[in-house]
């Protein structure tokens, strides 16, 4: 356990070091927030109607960047074979590496819901339920894109293989999270928000466990 | 090791028995009540179907044996199952929007099994493009394996998401029942791509297991 | 959007089309199979078939 504190206090370092890459990573998803809405045209109803999709595509495409950066330190500086020798299990530093990107992909979604608000017109009241969902989705894209971004590190032609491969398997958070953000931003007259977050929390459960898992297999030698 | 001919062996009995079931279903099976003669699609649909699930089922099972054994023969057969079970979603998929466009009026109708199905052709497609980009053999072998185990896992997930995300719009899905008259040209058809599968995989695996050798040489 | 209590007539250019395409596909990516096959085979050096 200690082992975890000690990684997830490197990778939090790492994320509080490399902000101005953070920066950058919000202007991007902000852009695209932006570029939507000219995709789509001014009406504001449909604007409005569609704001949670945005979002998501917007902090989907967004997570990329965040989880390919991720692992830079480890890969530009050969330092995960020098963490691997420590004795902290690999597992310990999967966690808290997807802890650290779920918390960074929190940060931007977050960030980006204000960018929602005034270019949408997509205000709500319900900020707690709206950042759970978000915490939720967040940390959906990352167990999975961790792992993906700690394979494709290692292998050519990674910055297109870490979308290719990631994008399929978060379908479901994606379909969840619009779905729950936008009952959130409507209202919702049949009470599925339920569903949806139920949805989410099994899909994280089941991926946290199982990357985990697997997790060792992906940077042994 | 000897190069045993059963696999050329179940491409022709495949091949015959989908030749066979194939006729039958256009041209002696009846025609069905509501939907026509647009129906007798479903004589290559179902078995495709079928058969794509089975390849990907054996392609997860692959990549666990695989995963424990560390055996090249095992990472071999994973490539061939992917492979085929791939090409089989992609046709899937393609027959799926060719019996929709009469039936619904439109190419696509967000199918929960037909939409999963092409999310799957990203998600197992995917996994070939990243054994062309991993040079070393056993990292290949290890990540096309646990890529394939998630990948697989995510399978009923995704099902389930499209199929909520669908409710509301969804009418009705593809037919699933079919009458006693016209299981006889499905049985053949479902065996014909059965053994047609089982030598594809099986001769893709022998090529992708002479690549490997040819590459550690 | 077509009736759903009525009767589909014709299609029997989907049918036809349906077909085509399975058997393209399926012997195309057989003929795949094997052409590489006895590609990696001759260069290993068995020239048996």
């Amino acid at each position: 356990m200690s082992h975890l504190a000690a990684a997830l206090r490197k990778d939090l370092l790492l994320q509080w070091r490399a902000r101005a890459q953070v920066v950058a990573v919000f202007a991007f998803g902000a852009a695209a927030l932006l570029l939507f809405s000219f995709a789509v045209g001014p009406e504001t109803t449909v604007l409005r109607e569609q704001a949670a999709g945005f979002l998501w595509l917007g902090l989907l495409l967004s997570s990329t960047l965040t989880l390919a950066e991720s692992f830079h330190a480890e890969t530009e500086h050969r330092a995960l074979e020098g963490l691997l020798l420590l004795p902290a299990s690999a597992r310990a530093l999967y966690y808290a590496k997807a802890l650290a990107n779920a918390l960074a992909l929190f940060a931007l979604g977050a960030g980006l819901v204000p960018v929602m608000v005034i270019l949408y017109d997509a205000a709500t009241p319900r900020i707690p339920a709206l950042l759970g969902i978000i915490l939720l989705g967040s940390a959906g894209l990352s167990a999975p894109g961790t792992l993906y971004a700690a394979m494709t590190s290692q292998a050519r032609a990674r910055q297109t293989l870490l979308p290719l491969l990631l994008f399929p398997l978060v379908v479901p958070v994606l379909l969840a999270a619009v779905k729950a953000t936008s009952l959130v931003i409507h209202g919702d007259p049949m009470g599925q928000l339920r569903a949806w977050t139920l949805l989410l929390v099994c899909f994280n459960v089941i991926h946290w466990s199982l990357c985990g898992l697997l997790f060792d297999r992906v940077v042994e030698d | 090791m000897r190069d045993s001919r059963l696999p050329y062996g179940l491409l022709a009995l495949g091949l015959a028995l989908l030749l066979w079931g194939s006729y039958w279903g256009l041209f002696l099976a009846p025609r069905e009540t509501y939907m026509g003669d647009v129906q007798r699609i479903m004589y290559v649909h179902v078995p495709t179907a079928w058969n794509a699930m089975l390849a990907l089922t054996f392609a997860f099972a692959c990549a666990l044996i695989s995963l424990f054994r560390d055996d090249p023969v095992w990472d071999a057969r994973l490539e061939g199952a992917l492979e085929v079970g791939v090409v089989l979603s992609a046709l899937l998929c393609m027959q799926g929007a060719i019996w929709a466009k009469p039936t619904w009026g439109v190419w696509w109708d967000w199918d929960p099994r037909l939409t999963t199905t092409a999310v799957m052709v990203f998600a197992f497609g995917g996994i070939l493009a990243l054994r062309e980009f991993v040079d070393d053999p056993v990292k290949r072998a290890t990540w096309s394996a646990v890529a394939a185990i998630i990948a697989y896992v995510d399978v009923p997930i995704v099902y389930f998401s499209v199929k909520w995300w669908n409710s509301l719009h969804q009418t009705q899905s593809s037919p699933e029942t079919v009458s006693r008259a016209f299981q006889w040209p499905l049985r053949i058809n479902a065996f014909g791509m059965l053994f047609l599968m089982s030598g594809l995989i099986a001769l893709r695996a022998r090529l992708a297991f002479l690549r490997r050798e040819e590459e550690v040489a | 959007m077509p009736a759903d209590t009525g009767v589909i007539s014709g299609g029997w250019e989907f049918v036809w089309a349906a077909y085509s395409v399975s058997a393209v596909i399926l012997t195309g990516y057989a003929v795949s199979v094997l052409a590489r096959y006895r590609a990696q085979r001759r260069r290993r050096g068995e020239v048996k078939r």
